[in-house]
């Protein structure tokens, strides 16, 4: 067996992972002006809601899959509502959106942990079982749909935010909020618009993982700091700059560990993270 | 607001911190004067290795149950505080120091794992605490602390057991696909100890705790067409994520499993093509009528069978151990610790007696084969 075509097609799988999951982040990014940590712990909720609508109640997979996305997206909402929002209004700093996104993340995992135990689980064996070789390497049904989705989303936000009245609401509040109220813009609609589709896709993202797999409680965290270095890599709050920084992170982890032990692998990540922010803190692309 | 407001509220803050100092005056007293002795037992009750956190503790409530039920330790009741130190060596530290420092006490069991054992084990002395541990086998605890005494086999002797059936086998390769901790990856490098000199080479990957992908490292492996390869990770968790992904690139090899795969029949039953004809080391507890009892007991009490029997008899066993080192020489660290040394205990399980270096004697591995989704015994 040839190493490449295997080397390749896992890059591209983790580049997928942490497409999903920088699409959202930057999304959100760009209009809240914070990290949001909570929004690794959405991942879960995503996952965790079609564990229980389909493997504990029953209901079909794709129903629950799609509630899955909802219920991430109206938590996300929630948590803009009842918490940013108001720390928005108190003017209150970068480190305090930190902090309060920290305990959010810690709460929502708890809650899920409580609710569903801290047992890894397994989603379903049926979605996307089919396997396809591709160059001498193989890759998964549920891989693939992974790829997809993520280009997918990629293509209907940048649809999304060029051609609509909502995107072009998103670029002026990401642009400045203070002048998107004076020209009449409904900022905290938008912002709370903004919370919702961006954790819906981490919704996604916690179930697509989940399929591929499985869901753990806590597994939000790691899927986030990956996003978030791809997201810096690309150029934070860019879309097309979080897709080129995941898949550039998916190739250089995956390459990197080929002659060295695979322990180095998050050691690489951030390497190369804290070679961007020393030397190119904007990314490759930049914002846009 | 005016004054008299103002002494108002002075006035319900001094009640509410008065109510508050009692209260809390109330709970220290009770505790100090309860007629109870205390052991604090360091569980992995969430996570990875709940699978054997839970039996455990189960276990350990019936052995508490019968021992007061049988009029206690010298007259007074036995009370074990549960903590769950989710084999994590920072949360188990911190437990421990928890209830030395806070609760005073000073016997301590626990079920998993070698990083927390390891962790807690420089800290005994000072702290003047003694502790038997089950579900250990990391052979760097062997020796590790005067004050760690381990009802269980070392994987000293798994990884012994490996080296036998590789160097009878005649393989020349061995692959290695370890997590990076101290119990999963002590299997590895004794491994390679015992296969030193022997002509067989290793090549080995690993990966963090908590990684979900290790394609590229099983990619890697893949290509080294080894004669057979070692799976040895931490928590059945990390388990389902290696066999998962070998499944997804097609990886079908000769197998060696360590004991954290091998006693998981779910996960054994969910991967059995990939797993066919593997073969694993495990230590167990052998059956006999008393830990027929004990398995019934528990079988009676929660409603289920024991998931894991062998933690269910070892973990019993040390309650009863600890039980009786407490009774005869009283609640006295260096006492309970000398009579450790030199006494052997009649437990379910077998007669309970440890070595020089505190490690419990007679413990072996078993080698088992899976076959059609199970995993048997085939020889010890």
């Amino acid at each position: 067996m040839d190493i490449l075509p295997q080397l390749i097609l896992n890059s591209i799988i983790a580049g997928a992972v942490y497409m999903m999951v920088a699409l959202g982040f930057n999304l959100i990014f760009s209009t809240g002006k914070f990290f949001d940590l909570g929004y690794g712990a959405i991942t879960a909720v995503g996952g965790y809601t079609v564990f229980y609508l389909s493997k504990t109640l029953g209901i079909d997979i794709y129903l629950s899959v799609i509630a899955g996305i909802l219920m991430a997206g109206f938590i996300g909402w929630l948590c803009e509502k009842t918490v940013y929002r108001k720390l928005r209004l108190k003017k209150a700093s970068t480190m305090v959106f930190l902090v309060a996104s920290l305990g959010l993340m810690t709460a929502i995992q708890a809650v899920v942990a409580i609710l569903f135990t801290s047992q890894f689980q397994t989603l379903s064996d049926t979605v996307g079982s089919g396997v396809f070789e591709v160059f001498g390497g193989v890759i998964t049904g549920v891989q693939l749909l992974m790829l997809g989705s993520g280009l997918a989303v990629m293509i209907a936000l940048v649809l999304t935010l060029k051609y609509t009245k909502f995107g072009k609401a998103v670029k002026a509040v990401s642009d400045d909020e203070e002048v998107s109220k004076i020209v009449g813009i409904d900022t905290n609609k938008i912002v709370a618009r903004v919370f919702f589709i961006g954790s819906a896709i981490a919704g996604l993202s916690g179930i697509l993982v989940g399929f591929d797999t499985g869901i753990e409680p806590t597994m939000g965290f790691s899927l986030l700091l990956k996003g978030v270095i791809a997201s810096i890599i690309g150029g934070i709050g860019n879309i097309y700059g979080g897709v080129l920084g995941a898949f550039l992170l998916g190739f250089i982890e995956n390459f990197g560990i080929w002659k060295i032990s695979g322990e180095w692998k998050d050691a690489i990540a951030f390497g190369v993270l804290i070679i961007f922010l020393l030397f190119r803190p904007r990314g490759i692309l930049g914002k846009k | 607001m005016n004054t008299e407001e103002n002494k108002g509220g002075m006035g319900k803050w001094i009640a509410g911190v008065l109510i508050i100092v009692v209260v809390i005056l109330i709970i220290t007293f009770s505790k100090s004067g309860s007629n109870t002795i205390k052991i604090g037992a360091l569980y992995p009750l969430t996570g990875g290795l709940v699978t054997y956190g839970e039996p455990a503790q189960k276990s350990a409530k019936m052995a508490v149950d019968e021992i007061n039920n049988a009029g206690g330790i010298n007259g007074q009741k036995l009370e074990i505080n549960y903590q769950d130190h989710k084999c994590d060596p920072k949360t188990a530290v911190a437990a421990f120091q928890q209830l030395n420092s806070a609760d005073g006490i000073k016997v301590f069991t626990s079920a998993a794992c070698t990083g927390t054992a390891a962790g807690i084990a420089p800290t005994l002395k000072n702290n003047n605490a003694v502790f038997v541990s089950d579900v250990l086998s990391g052979a760097k605890i062997t020796g590790i602390s005067p004050f760690i005494f381990r009802n269980w086999a070392s994987d000293l002797n798994e990884s012994r057991l490996f080296a036998l059936k590789i160097k009878e086998a005649g393989y020349k390769k061995v692959a290695v696909i370890y997590e990076e901790t101290d119990y999963a990856k002590g299997i590895k490098i004794n491994l390679e100890n015992f296969l030193k000199d022997s002509g067989v080479n290793v090549v080995a990957e690993s990966f963090a705790t908590g990684v979900t992908d290790v394609r590229t490292q099983l990619t890697k492996l893949k290509v080294e067409k080894a004669d057979v390869l070692l799976i040895s990770p931490q928590t059945v968790t990390s388990a389902e994520v290696v066999l998962k992904q070998m499944e997804d690139i097609n990886f079908r090899t000769k197998l060696l499993l360590n004991d954290n795969v091998i006693i998981s029949k779910d996960l054994i039953l969910k991967h059995k093509d990939i797993l066919e004809g593997a073969l694993g080391a495990n230590f167990v507890a052998g059956s006999s009528t008393k830990t027929a009892e004990v398995l019934k007991k528990y079988k009676d009490t929660y409603g289920q069978d024991c998931p894991q029997t062998t933690v269910c008899v070892y973990t019993y066993d040390t309650i009863h151990l600890l039980a009786d080192a407490i009774k005869v020489n009283g609640y006295d660290v260096e006492k309970i610790k000398n009579y450790l040394n030199s006494n052997s205990y009649e437990g379910i399980a077998g007669t309970i007696s440890f070595d020089e270096k505190n490690d419990r004697k007679n413990a072996d591995y078993t080698l088992f084969l899976v076959e059609n989704g199970v995993a048997k015994a085939v020889e010890k």
